[in-house]
């Protein structure tokens, strides 16, 4: 691949790659998401790369092995463009047909499309299914478009054209500047301006800056920052790039997950090529910026998804946090300013720079902007991911996206933000995603895991559960942290066989607060939230955890076991 | 002598030099002419004595205690009467219980490597503070006691034994297990609390055993994806790893999360010439492979199962899943199977909560599994 050189070189590479290719030309976009290559998606990439093979139609049809398309419920998933055609659950044994049908004979096989559970009514195409008509893809859609290898098809459909527009038309403050008017918050959790987050770091003393993009999605249920980064893994980039030149960093890492051998290969794929092609080293676009990656992997735990112990992890060392009266965008990184943000955070940042703020803050509510990928998951009838406009309400998500409740069942309660969120019943649906308003009802966002729970989920054993999670992931290193979860745990367990004591729920709620107050990091401070929020709204069946037989808790048994 | 000072060491040196009963006679509780609590200890040291006996097969009557005081003296021929007649209807020690001599002694020098423990044991879990006879002689015939002991001096008597045959030479878990008496699964489960407990020596004697497996031609499962277990790390690839990171800072994770996939575990050796080539010291090597999960510091069986134990799975039933699971491989969420087939993990969740509840093998993901469903699952893994 030749080296590219100017704004000049890349739009006319972009225009050669446009001209080359038929815009009528078929091409099937196969899913190979996390959740569809679980199903054996793979064996159907290779029944439909065999059969193209075997009618010798490689020059008339494209392959592409796509990121997650969201909608993992049905998978494996098939589209056939140009017409969109969308295909669900579909084998190997199938491939044949879909070959001479529908991309050779333009003819819909009614036994593949979905089918509507409830009014069992058909749609073909993609935008007519209900599950993505509802939706607003700006990040996701274009996972169905290109193939993730390939970043001559990231440029096809515009790729690197905010980082040539960022670099060429723009100075580093005045990008700062647009991501700052944009409103972009942070995805990860906090909801924290990345703006002020980028001038913290910008215009903080050391002249080495580092920028830092947290793939690590440790939080249980959470799939979103996967399906991008797998599937878009240059858009990540580019943004990465926009904003080490906004900051003036020359250096920034990616940390992200080590067991998913995709993600892995993908992100080592795309930074070889962006290098090849002159997008990442010295003298990006011949605009004179300098800008290097490296990769680094969590190891399996989950504090490490913490800005502090990320960044000592990236370090070599422990993942423990430490206290944050000087922040990690002032001292980071071998005591660096670096900045951090999530993945999602980062590939907004190309539309940004592309459409402007003024488009982005057209969308979402009057705090929180633009759009959000939530992963649904639990008892729902579509789980997935999912992207909408921040104001969407909590029953549309579920309801017109999610399709309700398998089985029959009832709506019980939602579940936001993973084993450090919060639950809220089925009455507050009517909540839109907003940062603030769920904070406010005690559902805080989070990354973005919508765990949906029907009446059979029981609200103890599910706080039970996550606090199960938490004595497992909490680092130690400090006190309230690591011995107040064990001990929520150890009267969590017995509430949950019914054995609990008159005043436990009294200590239940004082411990949480100790923990609030004291603990390091953000993960002991809020490791009680699941347990608040579902204390709030669900205190019944705390109070059904209780005995009447057995006697009010004796202080001297909350002092740690001697073995 | 006051019976309090008749230390479980002394009476075990008296068995293992093949006397074949144990009599401690002295003051009645109560008439302590030292802290009035001697005789109490005498009782509780009888107790455990008697439960140790137990638990290695001899009869629990061949070690008795009785109060008698200096002015008892015809009390004191009656009871010697009637105990050297009992010991004479048991027979000679081992013989009357009809164990082989050697293995006698081999159970009756687990126990005695066993006592310093189980002293320490004693004082902080099994010290009785009650003031009576009776309430002595309740709490050791509880099941509270007979938990408290399994725990704590039962598996560790196990554990004692497997290390003290190992260390005379190698043997299979199917030998250990003959041998011991108890199931494979059980042999199994205390290697995995030993190699918890004390990593350099337990791994050593781990190797022992999987070496062994090979050896004995455990013909219907041996192949080549033996090697994961048994193989000797490849000292050239794992130069080779270092090699390519060396002189990078942060290089260490790297290192051992390369290392660790290629040889499924990271050995005592391993670790030593980790250290040494990236000139980091050995402790913060430890530090960062015992910290992340993702490191295992024991051998791996030849298939690594998970249960995904994520929050979606969850609310869909895993909990029951995981407890088929263990139930069929008879091992815990950590442990490796004692034919060194499969390693249990609880995987944090996998991102495929569409398929929940799943049970992943070797990165192959099942979904959608019932409980029911699990055998079938496994059936596959050879």
């Amino acid at each position: 691949m030749p080296r590219i050189n100017s704004a000049t070189e890349l739009e006319e590479l972009r225009k050669g790659l446009l001209s080359k290719r038929d815009p009528d030309k078929s091409y099937i976009a196969i899913c190979s998401g996390t959740g569809c290559l679980g199903l054996g998606n793979d064996r159907v990439i290779t029944a439909f790369e065999q059969e193209i093979k075997r009618l010798s139609l490689e020059t008339q049809v494209d392959i592409r092995v796509t990121g997650c398309h969201g909608f993992c419920e049905r998978g494996p998933n098939v589209v056939i463009y140009p017409e969109e055609i969308y295909y669900i659950q579909v084998t190997p044994e199938d491939v044949p047909e879909i070959v001479s049908q529908t991309v050779l004979g333009k003819q819909v096989i009614d036994r593949l499309i979905y089918e509507d559970p409830n009014t069992g009514e058909k749609s073909a195409y993609q935008s007519d299914i209900p599950f993505y008509k509802a939706q607003m893809r700006q990040l996701i859609s274009n996972n169905t478009k290109i193939d993730s290898r390939r970043i001559n098809d990231y440029m096809g459909i515009g790729g690197y054209s905010a980082l040539s527009k960022a670099l060429f038309e723009m100075t580093p403050a005045q990008v700062l500047e647009e991501v700052k008017k944009a409103n972009l918050r942070g995805r990860g959790g906090g909801g924290f301006p990345a703006g002020l987050k980028w001038e913290t770091t910008r215009n903080a003393p050391e002249k080495q800056k580092y920028v830092i993009v947290n793939g690590h999605e440790g939080e249980p249920g959470a799939t979103m920052d996967r399906a991008i980064f797998t599937g878009n893994p240059h858009s990540v980039l580019e943004g990465l790039i926009i904003g080490a030149y906004a900051i003036g960093a020359s250096q920034g890492f990616i940390y992200t997950r080590h067991d998913s051998p995709q993600l892995k290969d993908n992100i080592y794929r795309a930074l070889e090529q962006a290098r090849e092609y002159g997008l990442l080293g010295e003298n990006i676009l011949g605009s004179g910026f300098n800008f290097n990656v490296e990769v680094h992997f969590d190891v399996g735990i989950f504090v490490s998804g913490e800005s502090s112990a990320l960044m000592r992890s990236i370090e070599g060392r422990n993942p423990e946090p430490r206290p944050k009266y000087i922040r990690t965008s002032v001292s980071g990184v071998w005591d660096k300013p670096s900045n951090l943000n999530n993945v999602e955070t980062w590939a907004n940042v190309p539309q940004i720079i592309n459409k402007g703020s003024q488009w982005y803050t057209s969308i979402g509510t009057e705090r929180s902007k633009g759009t959000k990928l939530i992963s649904l998951s639990g008892n729902i009838v579509n789980s997935g991911v999912v992207e909408v406009p921040f104001g969407t309400t909590l029953r549309q998500i579920i309801y017109d996206i999610g399709g309700g409740i398998p089985n029959g069942k009832k709506l019980k309660a939602v579940h936001f933000g993973g084993a450090m969120g919060g639950s809220i019943p089925a009455r507050l649906i009517d909540t839109p995603l907003d940062f603030d308003a769920l904070k406010k009802v005690g559902a805080p966002m989070g990354a973005g895991a919508l765990m949906v729970m029907d009446e059979d989920n029981n609200m103890v054993d599910v706080t039970r559960f996550f606090l199960n999670f938490l004595t497992n992931e909490s680092c130690g290193k400090c006190v309230p942290c690591r011995e107040g979860i064990r001990q929520l745990l150890k009267i969590m367990t017995r509430m949950s066989k019914g054995n609990g004591r008159k005043g436990d729920i009294e200590l239940l709620e004082e411990i949480s607060e100790v923990m609030g107050v004291a603990s390091l990091c953000s993960l002991g401070k809020t490791a009680c939230d699941p347990l608040k929020s579902s204390l709030r709204y669900f205190r019944d069946e705390y109070e059904a955890g209780i005995s009447d037989e057995i006697a009010p808790v004796n202080e001297q048994e909350l002092t740690p076991e001697r073995v | 002598m006051c019976t309090g000072r008749v230390d479980l060491a002394f009476i075990f040196r008296a068995f293992s030099n093949g006397k074949d009963g144990v009599f401690v006679g002295g003051c009645w509780p109560g008439e302590c002419h030292y802290i009035t609590e001697g005789n109490y200890l005498a009782l509780s040291t009888m107790h455990i004595g008697r439960k140790l006996l137990e638990m290695i097969g001899l009869d629990p009557e061949r070690l008795r205690l009785e109060w008698i005081s200096a002015s008892e003296g015809s009390r004191y021929a009656e009871v010697m009467n009637d105990f050297s007649k009992k010991m004479k209807a048991s027979g000679p020690i081992g013989k009357g219980e009809g164990i082989d001599p050697e293995e006698l002694n081999l159970r009756l020098e687990a126990v005695q490597n066993l006592i310093p423990y189980i002293k320490l044991v004693e004082r902080e879990r099994l010290r009785v503070t009650l003031k009576s006879v009776e309430e002595y002689n309740e709490f050791f015939a509880s099941d509270e006691f007979d938990q408290l002991f399994q725990e704590l001096i039962g598996d560790k008597f196990q554990i004692t034994r497997i290390m003290a045959l190992l260390r005379k030479k190698p043997c299979s878990n199917k030998e250990l297990s003959e041998v011991l008496g108890i199931s494979p699964s059980e042999v199994s489960r205390h290697l995995n609390t030993a190699a918890r407990q004390g990593l350099g020596r337990v791994d050593e004697s781990r190797n022992l055993i999987a070496a062994a497996c090979d050896e004995n031609g455990n013909t219907t499962t041996s192949d080549s994806s033996d090697s994961a277990v048994t193989a000797a790390p490849d000292n050239d690839t794992i130069d080779q790893i270092i090699h390519e990171h060396q002189g990078k800072p942060g290089s260490l994770i790297h290192v051992l999360m390369e290392i660790q996939s290629e040889n499924h575990w990271l050995s005592k050796e391993i670790l030593d010439r980790i250290s040494e080539k990236l000139d980091v010291p050995l402790s913060r090597v430890m530090q960062i492979a015992t910290f992340y999960k993702t490191f295992s510091l024991s051998p791996k069986g030849r298939h690594e199962v998970h249960v995904c134990t994520g929050t979606s799975c969850h609310l869909r039933g895993a909990s029951h899943l995981m407890e088929s699971v263990q139930d069929l491989m008879g091992i815990r969420p950590g442990e490796t199977d004692s034919d060194a087939k499969f390693s249990l993990g609880n995987g944090n969740c996998l991102g495929c909560c569409s398929l929940g509840p799943e049970i992943i093998v070797d990165g192959k993901h099942h979904g959608r599994v019932t409980p029911a469903m699990a055998e079938e699952v496994l059936k596959n893994y050879a």
